[in-house]
């Protein structure tokens, strides 16, 4: 489908975009009370898994992580396609992200915001997570460098405060043109988020500026962030945890999920503000040929996983996926092949790649395929090491369930809040996707 | 562990007050009101340095010697006593544990009476004295008093004879579970009056056991590890012994023979007499022989019936006759009942034949002076029931024959009909349950008692510390009754007034020193004992020309038999002990309940399988537990373990497995009870819907050819010993066979075979390896390197060093529940997998824990260096620094690290047990073996302050100290005289995995060897 030649105007577009600032209606509301009574469902599981012990969830000897690092992995993962997509993207001048570039930021920013809570909620003595950053103290204490764990700490905050950045970076000439048309609070808030913004050449100079910087900054930590995150496991010594391929298996899977999360967020968010002439089907099926091929990607990762299993005739390393496959776990595993490699060979068939309930559908399908991936990665490895005397399997608790739940609460509740608050939707690089609105040449 | 536990330092403080103040007073036995400090502690005490006290285990008859460690006037560890004769310094599981039984919550605290079946309420020493004096006393002439202890040893019987003089129409019988009265019983047969026999398993080269689980229960089992491991080593003295184990089920023994020959229930003793007639037709036959085999019927077509193979019976019987000295042991399922007897004699007639009296079996003086058994008791019950006996008074102590009797057996009935039941128990079990008055017994940690575990050996055990309780020992109780039935013992200047007084007085008499006694007396305080006088141990005794058995009871074919066997936690005593519950079963590995074992054939005839909960029944009852189908059971089987399913007794016990004791048959007329019932043909096993459920704590049964555990023939070990260089022979790889390499192993090594493995990195190789190139900067260890060899020779599963190491390190209990869910907590975990061949189907047991690695997995991966390397070699775990990412955990490629997913707690008083020099860990953190540290560091602290290095051997493990076969060493690996490198330089050693992953433990194994040489002929 070529892209469509728009016939919006700058006004038409402002009216648009800004639409979704009007007070809420009752449907916002109930949206809102759902997500927040997932919030509070997790926030209570937390809390009463901090006064018993971590013990409240499933995990055991031998699988000492489980579904906390899945889910960590798996909101990690979902931030990184807002990057690719906002930052590599532009860099790119790829011109179909336009419309789905300021949600996937923010989507970005809130699944960031998510997984880092993970880390925290899994520790066994939460209260001291500070111990984990590098402060001076009088007792001389470090932390330990050779630590991937430790990469990790760097590698998500910098991640989130680049993110951060970056996001707001871009929002303040949209935030400027809702400025200048609400009243009363919002109006204060605006002024103050928009830092001044008058749309003055010098300030434009600045801010394309500013902007492409930190789009080359954030570029390189789609590559990064994920990377680090898949050496928590690449550099350990469990089988099939130590391999090589891990750093472009994960972010290949990360965008590919984070793809499936823009599709599952941007179809409902269309229809409900009316976003339908900005955000078209074109860019719908732009999405859903990345995820063809990420889905590629990741398909060939897990066959190259068994076949070097085989290939190197390391014991452990074979008797670990011979189990995935077929091991009391086994149906997480062929979950996670049909969701991940056959269910998106359906985009292959083009009438169905712009078909939306069928994109919709299969998004949800690929968002539970990863998080189901990131499960067998890590619990799998875990269950089936060197030592069979200390072989496992998994039981799932309710405390675990809710605190998963409770990650999707606070992430949509923040995107409901995000919604109403802020334009979802880019007004300035729509309005630079479009004509310039200019007088006729005759009436000079 | 569910109440909070909030123990301040303050707290702390005013205990230690009030424990020594109590001390300071002397013999009362409440804690007085007021605390207060220390202001002029007793001599030996400075707190934080533990006072030792010799004593012995009154776990079983055995009789080990023990250490007791306390501190601050609390016992918090037991070691065996080195220079006891019978342990050596080993101890048990049971034997460790009992600590936990003395510091038990459920023990009864003070005084107990009754009226009628109302509830107990407390009561007075006095009072209860008075009365049960009164009752003992006016005992009217129509009607009897009963009294029924443990077998009693020592001063203790000496009072109890004082105890039948006072009160004529006494009668005294021993009780017990697992007892040797089948024995004894065969003795008197094969040599009249007055003998018993005994057994050094260390001068036996062949041994061939009959269900003995000799390793686990059998009597002394202590004493039999240490001798059996003593030549199961390649380079024993007097060469590696052969041992062959006949049961109708795979028990720890059993997994440890070199043949294990699954019988039929019930063959067991027609295996006996075919080997009795083979072996007495290579020698000559003695009359008594020739009467015994008399009553049987030995046909071929009997044999056959009953599953006699009379090749493996030729097998054996060719090996004892070739053999120097031999021994032959029947017991277990194989010696109950009836027929027990039989057994028992067939067994020592076959080691008469052989020569082996007066070597591997001792003929001992027996020193019985009471009626002993189940058969004895139930013979009394019987009467009762009938009425042709009265009984006025029934006192019960250290047994508990309610449970432990069929629930048909008359026993039961007995109690409700006696005038006044005295219990003196430490608990209100199935049989306290019964008594109108409760005197509590103090356990050994508080009470003075002695006993003669062999002739010449006697054990002085002295109370380490105060009673918790208003208790009292055995003896003083019943010296207080006989005081206050107006008898007066002693002199006029030396009164006796307690049971200490006594016994100081009997060991005068017999030691005969009068001068200086006090000193002598002191010395064996200090020592726990008196061994060193000469005692001939043998007796000369010729077998009496006729031995006479009764003809056993005829055979049903295809009969389903119900079993019910010992396991390591001995009778059901140690029930209540939630280390023992939670001490996963060697080989079912099962914990915290019962389970019925059958074989593959019996689960499909039921259509049952693991896991399944099953009724089963026999024609007097029917008990439900999980099914365990294992290859290892006889078909004609049900096999369930003998000590769970309580009612009363305490928290741990109650409610916890099944008890197969109860549907038993009751109709036993001589010796033990019948552990073998006939299961109900119809409707016999039946699945059942229960919450019951089994809870194992195995991954695996198989270790996939990983050479975790690794075994060696002896023929392989002896053919490169002969002409081949040790280290480069592929030892390992007949036990090996499809690692991709030949099979040949060491037999087929010559000159182009070491160059192959040189090139090759074997990761099944054993002896030293050459070091691998290291790309890193390797560990330094400038004065030490801690290591630890264990022998997988001498190594039998006996889990002892699992709950030394949880006594030692505050290793908490987490109940049934967690267990299930993966979360115990035992520092060592004893691996078994069942790879080996056909006839010894177990490939070995190894005690699994942190491993210290030089190049350890777990370190790097900490983000806050909670765990890191010391320069001593260790894996040091600082507890307080850990976040608990469990990091560490996921990456340990050995799995020995535990978690503390929840605040663990103990109940008071088991916090009494905490050891003070071990951090009590919170929840969320890691924790794992630490090569018991804090023992390292006293050792360092004792050579700084005499200017030395420590010494090898001068640092034992929890684990090390307490192995009963000496199978792990321990010390410093850069001290090329220590008796750890020496070992770890064996021909045997090898590390686990290391050879795969380069983790460069500090622990090395020795391979297990298993006497694979075959049959010389005779």
């Amino acid at each position: 489908m070529e892209e469509a030649k728009s016939d919006l105007t700058f006004e038409e577009v402002d009216r648009t975009i800004l639409k979704t600032l009007e007070p809420p209606t009752i449907a916002w509301y109930i949206l809102l009370l759902t997500t927040g009574s997932a919030l509070l469902i997790g926030a209570f599981s937390w809390r009463s898994q901090i006064i018993n012990g971590i013990g409240l969830s499933g995990k055991n000897h031998p699988i000492s992580w489980a579904v906390y690092i899945t889910d960590f992995v798996f909101w990690v993962g979902i931030a990184h396609s807002g990057t690719l997509i906002s930052a590599v993207l532009f860099l790119f001048r790829a011109k179909w992200r336009v419309p789905i570039y300021r949600l996937s930021e923010a989507m970005t920013v809130f699944a960031v915001a998510t997984a880092g809570l993970f880390p925290l909620i899994h520790l066994g003595r939460p209260w001291n997570f500070y111990w984990l950053l590098p402060y001076p103290n009088q007792r001389y204490l470090w932390v330990n460098f050779r630590s991937p764990l430790l990469w990790d700490v760097f590698a998500v905050s910098t991640y989130l405060t680049i993110s951060v950045l970056f996001f707001i970076i871009g929002l303040i000439p949209d935030i400027a043109a809702a400025r200048d048309r609400s009243t009363g609070f919002r109006k204060f808030l605006y002024s103050v988020t928009s830092v001044g913004w008058r749309g003055s050449d010098n300030q434009w100079r600045h801010y394309m500026a500013a902007y492409a910087f930190f789009a080359a900054f954030a570029t390189p930590l789609v590559l990064s962030v994920h990377s680090v995150v898949s050496w928590d496991f690449a550099m350990s010594i469990v089988p099939g945890w130590h391999t090589t391929i891990f750093p472009p298996y994960f972010v290949a899977g990360a965008i590919f999920s984070g793809l499936a999360m823009v599709i599952t967020i941007g179809i409902p968010t269309r229809k409900i503000f009316g976003l339908e002439k900005i955000l078209t089907l074109w860019h719908f099926e732009k999405m859903a040929q990345l995820i063809m091929f990420t889905s590629g990607i990741v398909t060939l990762a897990y066959a190259t996983e068994f076949f070097i299993a085989w290939y190197s005739q390391n014991p452990f390393e074979m008797s670990q996926f011979y189990y995935r496959a077929f091991g009391e776990l086994k149906w997480f595993f062929w979950g996670m092949v049909f969701c991940n490699c056959v269910a998106p060979l359906v985009l292959w068939i083009r009438p169905l790649r712009t078909h939306l309930p069928t994109l919709f559908v299969l998004s949800i399908f690929i968002n539970i395929g990863m998080w189901l991936e990131r499960f067998n990665i890590i619990v799998q490895s875990l269950a089936h090491e060197y030592m069979p005397a200390a072989w496992g399997t998994y039981y799932f608790t309710w405390t675990e369930l809710g605190i998963t739940l409770g990650s999707f609460g606070w992430f949509f509740t923040l995107f409901c809040v995000f919604i109403k608050f802020f334009p979802s939707v880019s007004l300035t690089e729509v309005k630079e996707t479009l004509e310039m609105p200019r007088r006729h040449a005759e009436e000079h | 562990m569910q109440e909070k536990t909030k123990f301040s330092r303050r707290e702390f403080l005013k205990v230690l007050g009030a424990t020594t103040s109590a001390a300071a007073v002397g013999c009362s036995q409440e804690l007085p009101e007021k605390m207060a400090g220390y202001v002029s502690p007793p001599n030996e005490v400075i707190p934080g340095i533990a006072v030792w006290y010799a004593g012995s285990c009154g776990e079983c008859s055995a009789g080990c010697g023990v250490l007791v460690r306390t501190r601050e006037g609390r016992a918090v560890k037991l070691e065996g006593n080195p220079h006891h004769p019978v342990n050596r310094g080993g101890l048990c599981a049971l034997g460790q544990a009992s600590i936990q039984a003395h510091y038990d919550p459920d023990r009864i605290r003070e005084p107990l009476k009754r009226e009628l079946k109302a509830s107990f309420v407390p009561t007075e020493w006095k009072s209860s004295i008075e009365a049960v004096a009164a009752a003992v006393k006016d005992c009217p002439p129509d009607k009897e008093i009963l009294f029924i202890s443990e077998p009693l040893s020592g001063s203790a019987v000496a009072l109890v004879e004082e105890l039948k003089k006072a009160a004529p129409r006494l009668t005294h019988v021993e009780y017990e579970l697992l007892s040797r009265d089948a024995i004894d019983l065969a003795a008197t047969a094969v040599y009249g009056n007055g003998v018993t026999t005994h057994f050094d398993f260390s001068k036996a080269d062949v041994i061939a056991s009959f269900g003995a689980d000799f390793l686990e229960s059998w009597i002394s089992p202590v004493e039999f590890s240490r001798q059996w491991a003593e030549r199961r080593k390649p380079d024993s003295a007097g060469g590696m012994s052969y041992y062959v184990h006949f049961e109708p089920r795979l028990s720890l023994t059993a997994a440890n023979a070199d043949r294990f020959v699954k019988t039929n229930a019930g063959s067991e003793l027609f295996y006996l007499a075919a080997l009795l007639r083979a072996v007495s037709g290579m020698r000559s036959a003695s009359g008594a022989v020739t009467s015994a085999l008399g009553s049987l019927d030995l046909s071929d077509a009997n044999l056959k019936k009953l599953g006699v193979s009379m090749s493996v019976v030729n097998d054996v019987a060719k090996r004892l006759v070739s053999a120097g000295t031999s021994l032959v042991v029947a017991g277990g399922s194989s010696l109950s009942g009836d027929e027990g007897v039989t057994a028992a004699t067939l067994a020592l007639l076959i080691n008469e034949t052989l020569g082996n009296v007066g070597k591997s079996v001792v003929l001992r003086e027996s020193s019985k002076r009471a009626a002993s058994g189940h058969a004895a008791l139930a013979e009394i019950a019987q009467a009762v029931a009938t009425d042709s006996r009265k009984l006025a008074v029934i006192i019960t102590t250290g047994a508990n024959p309610v449970f432990t009797s069929p629930a048909g057996s008359p026993i039961r009935a007995m109690y409700s009909k006696a005038g006044l039941v005295v219990a003196i128990s430490t608990h209100i079990d199935e049989t306290t349950q019964f008594a109108t008055v409760v005197l509590p017994r103090s356990t050994s940690f508080e009470s003075w008692s002695d006993a003669e575990p062999a002739p010449g050996v006697w054990n002085l055990n002295q109370p380490s510390m105060q009673p918790i309780y208003a208790t009292q020992g055995l003896g003083d109780t019943i010296l207080a009754i006989l005081l206050q039935m107006g008898k007066t013992y002693g002199t006029q200047d030396a009164p006796v007034r307690s049971f200490h007084d006594f016994m100081r007085a009997q060991w005068k008499t017999r030691t005969g020193a009068n001068g200086n006694f006090e000193a002598q007396w002191l010395k064996y305080v200090e020592r726990g004992g008196s061994w060193d006088k000469p005692v001939t141990t043998s007796v000369a005794r010729s077998a009496t020309g006729n031995v006479a058995l009764p003809a056993p009871k005829p055979r049903v074919d295809g009969e389903l038999k119900f079993l019910a066997f010992a396991t390591l936690v001995g009778d059901s005593r140690g029930a209540n002990r939630a280390w023992l519950q939670e001490l996963p079963d060697p080989i079912a590995n099962a914990v915290w309940g019962s389970w019925v074992e059958m074989s593959p054939k019996t689960a499909a005839h039921y259509n049952v399988k693991t896991g399944d909960i099953v009724q089963t029944r026999t024609a007097n009852g029917a008990v439900g537990a999980p099914v365990i189908v294992s290859k290892y059971v006889a078909d004609n089987v049900l096999a369930v373990p003998i000590g769970q399913g309580h009612e009363a007794y305490g928290r741990y016990a109650q409610g916890v497995g099944a008890n197969p004791i109860a549907i038993l048959d009751p109709t036993t007329t001589s010796g033990g009870l019948s552990f073998v019932s006939t299961v109900a043909a119809d409707g016999g096993v039946r699945r059942v819907s229960s919450s019951e459920r089994l809870v194992q704590t195995f991954g695996s049964d198989t270790q996939e050819k990983r050479g975790i555990i690794r075994t060696v023939g002896l023929s392989t070990l002896a053919h490169a010993a002969a002409g081949h260089h040790v280290a480069d022979a592929h030892l390992a790889e007949s036990a090996f066979e499809d690692h991709g390499k030949s099979s040949h192993g060491a037999a087929s090594s010559g000159h182009g075979e070491e160059k192959h493995a040189a090139k090759h990195h074997d990761p099944m190789a054993l002896g030293p390896q050459p070091e691998p190139p290291q790309m890193y900067k390797q560990m330094n260890h400038p004065m030490y390197r801690w290591g630890m060899t264990i022998d997988l020779a001498a190594c039998t599963g006996c889990s002892a060093c699992v709950v030394a190491c949880s006594a030692e390190n505050n290793v908490p209990i987490v109940g049934k529940d967690l267990v299930s869910r993966g979360r115990e907590m035992w520092w060592i975990r004893v691996e078994r997998y069942f790879d080996g061949p056909e006839e010894a189907p177990v490939e070995g047991f190894l005690p699994m824990f942190c491993q210290h690695c030089a190049n350890a997995p777990c370190e790097p991966v900490c983000p806050v260096f909670a765990t890191y390397h010391n320069e001593e070699g260790l894996n040091t775990m600082v507890y307080n620094r850990c976040v608990g990412t469990r990091y560490c955990s996921n990456n340990c490629s050995y799995k020995v690290r535990r978690f503390n997913w929840f605040h663990y707690k103990w109940p008071e008083p088991l916090t009494w047990q905490l050891n003070p020099d071990v951090t009590v860990r919170e929840v969320g953190i890691m924790e794992k073996c630490s090569f018991c540290n804090h023992r390292i560091i006293e050792a360092k602290n004792n050579a700084k302050n005499e200017g030395r290095e420590v010494r090898d051997g001068e640092i034992a493990t929890a684990c090390s100290a307490t192995c009963p076969t000496k199978a792990i060493t321990f010390g410093n690996l850069l001290d090329h005289d220590s008796e750890v490198y020496k070992l770890s330089q064996n021909a045997r050693a090898y590390k686990v995995l290391d050879q795969y992953i380069n983790t460069q433990p500090a622990v090395s194994y020795l391979a297990r060897v298993r006497n694979d040489q075959k049959t010389t002929g005779a």
